[in-house]
C-alpha cells in the first residue's frame, strides 16, 4: 500500500482537501435512488403482508 | 486426536478470527509471510458454494418459505443500493466532505459488500486505485467488530425471532465472509438459547437465510458499477469515448462465485426433489460430508479476516476520517434500518422444528 502512495500524501490530501460542492447530478443521483428505493420497498412490504409465507 | 478443546464449530471461528488478530497486530512479520496464502475472499466463496447445496437440501422441505426470502431478497438489494448508498454517499460528501473519489466507493464499502463492492465502484469511477484498497482496509476492521459484537446481540433480543436475526445478519455486516460467519454464528447461538427453553429448530435456516440475502445483494455489483460509471465517465469526470463505461463491464464485474452457488442449489434441489426416494434418502448425508468442508473453508476465512485486520498500521495511516463516517452511517443507520426491515419480512416465520 505505501509503495502506491506515501503515508503523509495521503493524510495530507483528506486532510487538507477542499469541500466538492454536491453537483446537480449528485443531487439527482442520491434523490432518485432514495425515492424509487422507499417506493419499492413499500411495495415489497405490501407484498410480502399479502402473499402468505407458506407453510 | 485424543485431546480436544469441545469447541463448537462456531467457537473455532471466532477462535481461528482472534489468532489471525494476534498474528497480523503482533506478529506483523509472520502476517507479512503467510499473506500469499490469506485470501478470505476465495475461501467464503468456496465456503458460500459449498453452502448452496447443504441450503438446497434444508430448503426441500419448506419451499413455501421461499417466496418470503425471495421478497427479502430483493429488498436487500433495493435497500443496500438504492438507500443505504444514497445515505451513505450523502453523509460522506456533505457531512465529512470527502470528495467524490473518497465518497463513492467508501459508500459502497459501507452499504452493499465491503471489499468486492469498494473496489468494483472505485474501478468504475476511475479512482486511483489506492482509494479502495484503504477503503476495503476498513470494511475488513469494522467486519470483525461485528462479527464480536452482532451474534450476541441477534441472541439477546432475537431469540424468538430467528429469521430477523439471520436477514439482519446478511444486510448489516459487509464482505462475505464476516456476512456469513455471522449468520452461522448467531444460528448456533439462537438455536441453543432456544433449545434450552425446549424448542428445537432445524438447523441450517438462520445461516441460509443471512447466506441468501448477501448473495442477493452481491448479484448487482456489476449494475450499480455500470450506472455510477456512466454517470461518473459522461457527467462528472467525462471520459474521452474509449475510456466510458461500457456495458460489458456488468458482466466483468458480476460476482462469478454466484453462479456456482446457483448450480450446487439448483443441484441439490434436484437431487432432494426430483430423484427416486431410495437416491433422494442419501443427499442429506452426502451433503453433510460436503458441509464439512465448508466449515474448513469458513474457519480459513475468519483466520484470514484476522490476519488482514491490523488496527495499528490502520491507525497510523490516518484513518480517524474515514473510520468516523463508517461508524455514524453503520452504527447510526445502516445496522437499525437492516433490523427494521428484516423485522418487515421475517417477524413470526420462525425455521421448521427438528425432528
Amino acid at each position: 500500500m505505501s509503495d502506491l502512495y506515501r503515508q503523509s500524501d495521503y493524510r495530507n490530501e483528506l486532510r487538507t482537501a477542499h469541500a466538492e460542492p454536491l453537483l446537480p447530478i449528485e443531487k439527482t443521483l442520491i434523490s432518485w435512488s432514495l425515492g424509487i428505493g422507499l417506493a419499492l420497498l413499500v411495495v415489497l412490504a405490501l407484498v410480502n403482508h399479502f402473499v402468505p409465507p407458506g407453510a | 486426536m485424543s485431546w480436544s478443546l469441545h469447541l463448537t464449530n462456531e467457537g473455532a471461528y471466532i477462535f481461528a478470527l482472534l489468532a489471525g488478530l494476534v498474528i497480523a497486530n503482533f506478529l506483523p512479520r509472520f502476517a507479512e509471510a503467510i499473506k500469499d496464502a490469506v485470501r478470505p475472499e476465495l475461501y467464503i466463496k468456496v465456503a458460500i458454494v459449498i453452502l448452496g447445496g447443504f441450503f438446497a437440501v434444508t430448503a426441500a422441505g419448506k419451499l413455501g418459505f421461499a417466496s418470503s426470502l425471495l421478497l427479502r431478497g430483493v429488498a436487500a438489494i433495493v435497500e443496500a443500493y438504492l438507500i443505504y448508498w444514497a445515505v451513505v454517499y450523502f453523509i460522506a460528501r456533505k457531512w465529512f466532505g470527502f470528495s467524490r473519489e473518497w465518497s463513492a466507493p467508501l459508500a459502497a464499502g459501507i452499504s452493499i459488500c465491503g471489499v468486492s463492492a469498494a473496489i468494483a465502484i472505485g474501478g468504475a469511477i476511475r479512482a486511483r486505485p489506492i482509494v479502495p484498497a484503504l477503503v476495503s482496509s476498513l470494511v475488513l476492521i469494522f467486519a470483525v467488530l461485528e462479527v464480536l459484537i452482532l451474534p450476541f446481540v441477534a441472541q439477546t433480543w432475537l431469540a424468538h425471532e430467528p429469521l430477523v436475526a439471520g436477514a439482519w445478519m446478511g444486510l448489516a455486516v459487509k464482505t462475505d465472509g464476516a456476512a456469513v460467519a455471522s449468520g452461522a454464528i448467531t444460528e448456533s447461538l439462537i438455536l441453543a438459547k432456544n433449545a434450552s427453553e425446549g424448542v428445537h429448530y432445524q438447523p441450517g435456516w438462520i445461516l441460509g437465510t443471512a447466506a441468501t440475502v448477501k448473495v442477493f445483494i452481491d448479484i448487482f455489483i456489476g449494475v450499480w458499477a455500470f450506472v455510477l460509471g456512466y454517470i461518473w465517465t459522461n457527467h462528472i469526470n467525462v471520459t474521452p469515448a474509449a475510456e466510458k463505461a461500457r456495458l460489458r463491464e456488468i458482466w466483468e464485474r458480476f460476482p462469478k462465485f454466484i453462479i456456482g452457488f446457483l448450480i450446487t442449489f439448483a443441484l441439490g434441489l434436484y437431487l432432494s426433489l426430483g430423484t427416486p426416494a431410495d437416491i433422494a434418502k442419501n443427499v442429506p448425508a452426502a451433503v453433510g460430508e460436503a458441509n464439512t468442508f465448508r466449515v474448513i473453508f469458513f474457519i480459513l476465512t475468519f483466520f484470514s479476516i484476522g490476519v488482514l485486520s491490523n488496527f495499528r498500521a490502520l491507525w497510523q495511516e490516518g484513518f480517524g476520517k474515514l473510520a468516523a463516517v463508517y461508524a455514524v452511517s453503520l452504527f447510526g443507520f445502516v445496522i437499525w434500518v437492516g433490523l427494521l426491515i428484516s423485522w418487515i419480512f421475517f417477524n413470526g416465520i420462525t425455521p421448521p422444528l427438528a425432528s
